[in-house]
């Protein structure tokens, strides 16, 4: 990450050049992932900002990351309560049946 | 249930709270509703045992790597040809909770070839984006279930997701970004 932060200082604003666009490419999806420090994040927001090509690039893994997160789905509530119950069972010392056990 | 937090075991505060986390991994690792239900059973059954050495810290983690020895234990005993591949189906991904005709910010067409491309990834690869990007886990929590380092989840997922978009790329689905 400081290599990374390096590279980025020591070439600002210079049209965005593939050294930029490079070391941005390194830590886009850990950007996009809420996964990079401060000052990062603050580095490649501005150079996303400013280039096509990682902005283009930055709305693709958006646009996976979003359609992916739209097929979380709740587990089932009666298999929630069941084990909740099991669970229950054991902390107060009762064997209690097997959940799901049909 | 009124129970008063106060006189809540160790393992109804820790413990109970993460069922539902374990129910959806658990579904991604086992690929079948009852099987996951049986596999929280044991993890439930296993961190009861070992409540008294746990130390109340990231409990979520903790309970991850239960389900993870678990999972392992049930996999070597029923299909040990199994245990180094463990696959999980995206079948149910085009069944599951039918894009919603409201959400107008999901493209059904990328999400249809999104389906399509994830299938085609190696197990290791899609487990990994079932994880993290599908149930919500943390690159950490992801490397409790895997077993791997969260360097190795990040490396994973950042392949995985590279070779989703360029199958977007080469539908036409995602623009190239090519100067």
């Amino acid at each position: 990450m400081r290599r990374f932060l390096r590279r980025l200082i020591a070439r600002p604003a210079e049209g965005h050049g593939t050294v930029d666009c490079v070391a941005v490419g390194q830590v886009l999806q850990r950007y996009l992932d809420g996964a990079t420090d401060a000052e990062t994040t603050t580095l490649v927001a501005a150079h996303l900002d400013d280039c096509l090509r990682c902005g283009l690039e930055a709305d693709t893994y958006r646009r996976i990351k979003a359609a992916l997160a739209h097929h979380r789905q709740p587990p089932p509530p009666d298999a929630v309560q069941r084990l909740r119950e099991f669970g229950l069972q054991l902390a107060r010392g009762e064997g209690g049946p097997r959940p799901g056990s049909v | 249930m009124n129970v008063d937090a106060s006189r809540r075991t160790p393992f109804e505060q820790h413990v109970l709270p993460e069922i539902e986390v374990l129910l959806r991994v658990a579904r991604a690792l086992t690929r079948n509703n009852a099987d996951a239900e049986d596999l929280v059973q044991d993890t439930l059954i296993r961190a009861h045992n070992g409540i008294d050495r746990f130390d109340g810290r990231h409990p979520r983690a903790w309970l991850l790597t239960i389900l993870r020895h678990a999972h392992i234990n049930r996999h070597r005993r029923r299909r040990p040809e199994l245990l180094r591949d463990p696959d999980v189906t995206f079948d149910r991904i085009s069944q599951a909770a039918g894009p919603e005709q409201t959400d107008a910010f999901v493209d059904l067409e990328l999400d249809a070839e999104l389906v399509r491309a994830l299938a085609q990834l190696s197990p290791p690869f899609r487990l990994v984006v079932e994880l993290v990007d599908i149930q919500g886990l943390s690159y950490a929590e992801a490397a409790e279930v895997l077993g791997v380092p969260p360097g190795t989840v990040m490396s994973r997922l950042h392949r995985a997701r590279a070779r989703l978009r360029d199958r977007l790329h080469r539908t036409g689905l995602a623009p190239r970004s090519q100067q």
